[in-house]
């Protein structure tokens, strides 16, 4: 009943997050290009580390960054974590201020027996929103607007199993369903009667299904060591053109393949409470097949990303028993503003968190302040802040007592 | 602790979610836009203007039930003639009478103002003569021009043949043996033309009542030697008129319907139409709405009413020509000077997306149930 209380109303944060996050999924809005922003996986803890924790066991979450992490677990975990972002978006002249909520993570793992864990979830790979208009001078008729709506979101649904092989080595694998969409409206339309508006459509549909596999293993005390490979997806795209003349809708079949993803790093506990962390992930340039407009502005994704951790424990003062996460990270897109310059995301990390009253589970919070693009060398930027909460619930994962013998 | 701690996360969080709200990401995006990274961009926007070639294409067309005859010249229209026919029925009372007296009554209650002399005001008249149609006439035929009469006018009592027609001056003593002949059918009477003798010296109309009034029509009075009286009333009268000139009208026994040929060739086959418009002008200067009889005494409202189509076949000759689909309907007031924007709806996006021949556009007059010259 205690634990209901907490868990109660950050389940409803969750539920009016889904709910907000159909309407308003968030992103930067360098995420207009290409596939989108590029989201990367991990719950609140991970996420006020910076993404840097790839070699770090976890028994409490089943969002982690390292599949293989989550061997560790001994009860059934449900997982999810729900970032709001806000931001200011500058140019040389604009300024434009977002908040958005991305649309939650969620994953559920089940210990088949102990050192074998199932897991199942949602996550989205990359997500873009956007809705802008301009207006347009016609000659000798009333200004015209261009009218502008973008929605992408590549998701995937990943079924994973994760093995402790041994004390010091964990290994775990994804097959990733991945679907997702990208839709472009582009409308003119002019605020006087009489004009009709005129639209147009793009939508892209995304179906592949991939792998990934992952590795944890601790060849000293406390020196972990993390990989992760996450394998070619190969997407099959379904594209459709509608306009407001019928006889111009069309529709096309093409593959568009998302290279290798890798990453590797490890963590050093320094103390029983202190550790550090740290991770490099790349994912070589992608292919502009589809998006032949970005030939020659689509390199090399990838992370450098540090993190210290100092770790709860059991007794001493509140503060004391709180954990308290920094990290840093940038990152390079893929996408490149303008051609040849890269754009790259910095952010400080930090969170912590609580133990759930009344049983296992735990609510993390993470906060990331950064920065995105360069007015100087992408002619716009965007600063922000990233709230991220982080809910998992845990339960054994047996039968009662009364149940045995049945 | 702890609790209130989660308590004091969970509603700041709850407030941060409900307070959130966005500026539009337009004028920061446009770059992406400018630079083609977004990869989608609206085509250009812009105003296509194709000149129209415009004929005019006359139509016979009857207005023989006007309420209201009218006779002289105005804004290029001519009222040429008015034709009445009268019922020469003597009831039986006055059967073997004898005529003293006959006098045309023709009911004037239009004129423009006179002039003043002095201190008199002279009223507007037209030099008219009274000739007797040598054929009948219908108010159901379309009578464009004068029809064949006795170029010898009737004359009055004394002999006089021209007339001052004014709105002080509507009776007109006419040859009693002329009455009287009518009367006993020794004459044919295919009825009456009034017709001006002579150009006026200013433009105007004089407007009378037409039969279909219902009162004071046009009428040949009588009056007999025991002084008593009788009316003979027109059972059919008819305005012919003409216009002169270019331009639509429907004046008279013509209507006239002006063609508008045009290609769209120039049009970008992929375009799409925010709106489209047959771009008039309205010469007001030029501009007839009603008569003045009509506006001031049958309270007609004086809009010109058109209507748009496009023929089915784009040859006048043709009959397809009169007919087609409706693209617009409307009014303006002719006589002021405008610039018309009527709208076509989807004629021309029907053109470029090849569901529609383009057959032109034809501008006519849309009376619907008013019978006025325009």
């Amino acid at each position: 009943m205690r634990r209901a209380v907490f868990v109660i109303p950050v389940f409803s944060i969750f539920l009016l997050s889904v709910a907000l996050g159909g309407a308003a999924n968030g992103q930067s809005v360098f995420g207009l290009n290409f596939l989108g922003e590029h989201n990367f996986r991990g719950s609140a803890r991970y996420r006020s580390l910076a993404f840097s924790a790839i070699a770090v066991p976890d028994s409490n979450h089943a969002i982690t960054l390292n599949t293989a992490s989550i061997a560790d677990l001994t009860r059934m975990t449900f997982s999810v974590v729900e970032v709001l972002g806000m931001s200011r978006a500058r140019s040389d002249e604009d300024i434009s201020d977002q908040n958005r909520f991305h649309l939650p993570e969620v994953m559920i793992a089940v210990p088949l027996r102990k050192g074998l864990v199932f897991g199942v979830g949602y996550r989205t790979r990359f997500l873009g929103r956007a809705d802008f208009s301009y207006p347009r001078s016609v000659p000798g008729a009333p200004i015209a607007y261009e009218v502008y709506k973008h929605r992408s979101s590549l998701f995937t649904a990943p079924i994973a199993l994760a093995w402790k092989v041994t004390e010091w080595i964990n290994i775990g694998c994804e097959l990733q369903i991945d679907r997702g969409s990208i839709r472009d409206y582009a409308d003119v339309t002019f605020n006087e009667g009489n004009f009709q508006q005129v639209e147009s459509m793009r939508s892209r549909g995304f179906s592949a299904t991939s792998w990934s596999a992952a590795v944890l293993i601790r060849p000293v005390g406390r020196f972990y060591i993390g990989a992760l490979w996450d394998g070619k997806v190969d997407y099959d795209v379904e594209e459709s053109w509608e306009y407001s003349r019928a006889e111009f809708d069309s529709t096309a079949l093409w593959d568009f393949s998302l290279p290798v993803a890798y990453g590797l790093g490890f963590a050093v506990g320094l103390t029983e409470r202190w550790w550090v962390t740290s991770q490099f992930w790349k994912r070589e340039a992608p292919d502009p097949t589809g998006f032949q407009h970005l030939e020659g502005s689509l390199g090399s994704e990838q992370l450098i990303a540090f993190g210290i951790e100092r770790r709860r424990v059991g007794e001493g003062g509140f503060f004391s028993r709180l954990p308290l996460r920094l990290g840093f990270y940038e990152n390079r897109w893929h996408v490149e503003f303008p051609p040849g310059e890269p754009v790259h995301s910095r952010f400080i990390t930090m969170g912590t968190g609580f133990q759930l009253p009344g049983g296992p589970g735990r609510l993390d919070l993470s906060v990331e302040v950064g920065q995105i693009g360069s007015v100087d060398n992408n002619g716009l930027d965007e600063r922000m802040v990233r709230i991220g909460v982080g809910l998992s619930a845990s339960e054994p994962w047996s039968r009662r007592k009364g149940e045995r013998g049945r | 602790m702890l609790r209130r701690t989660i308590h004091i996360l969970v509603t700041g969080a709850a407030v941060l979610v409900a307070c959130c709200s966005s500026d539009p990401e337009g004028p920061v995006t446009k770059k992406f836009l400018e630079e083609g990274t977004y990869g989608v961009r609206a085509g250009d926007t812009y105003r296509f203007v194709e000149s129209a070639s415009g004929t005019t294409v006359s139509l016979p067309r009857g207005v023989g039930s006007s309420r209201l005859l009218a006779l002289g010249d105005t804004s290029g229209i001519s009222f040429e003639a008015i034709l009445i026919k009268f019922d020469f029925t003597l009831s039986e009372e006055d059967s073997g009478k004898t005529i003293s007296t006959a006098f045309l009554h023709l009911p004037v209650r239009s004129a423009p103002e006179g002039t003043v002399q002095g201190t008199d005001t002279v009223p507007f008249s037209l030099p008219v003569a009274f000739y007797e149609l040598l054929e009948e006439f219908s108010e159901d035929d379309t009578i464009t021009s004068v029809p064949p009469y006795d170029p010898m006018p009737i004359p009055d009592s004394l002999g006089t043949t021209e007339r001052e027609l004014s709105i002080e001056n509507t009776d007109f003593d006419i040859d009693k043996s002329f009455v009287e002949e009518w009367i006993e059918g020794t004459r044919q009477h295919h009825g009456v033309i009034i017709l001006v003798t002579e150009e006026p010296e200013a433009l105007g109309l004089i407007e009378m009542n037409a039969r279909e009034v219902g009162s004071d029509p046009p009428s040949i009075r009588v009056e007999f030697t025991d002084t008593t009286t009788a009316a003979f009333a027109s059972v059919s009268d008819y305005a012919v008129a003409s216009f002169e000139g270019e331009g639509l009208n429907c004046v008279g026994g013509i209507a006239t319907r002006v063609y508008f040929d045009f290609t769209l060739d120039g049009l970008d086959e992929r375009a799409m139409i925010h709106r489209s418009n047959l771009v008039l002008t309205v010469r007001g200067e030029d501009g007839f709405g009603a008569t003045p009889g009509e506006w001031t005494i049958l309270g007609l409202d004086p809009s010109f009413n058109y209507y748009l189509y496009t023929p089915q076949v784009g040859d006048p000759a043709d009959p397809g020509f009169l007919e087609g689909t409706g693209v617009d309907r409307g009014s303006f007031v002719a006589y002021e000077t405008k610039t018309l924007r009527i709208p076509l709806r989807g004629f021309v996006r029907d053109i470029v997306g090849g569901l529609r021949v383009n057959t032109g556009l034809v501008f006519q007059s849309h009376r619907g149930d008013l019978l006025s010259p325009r």
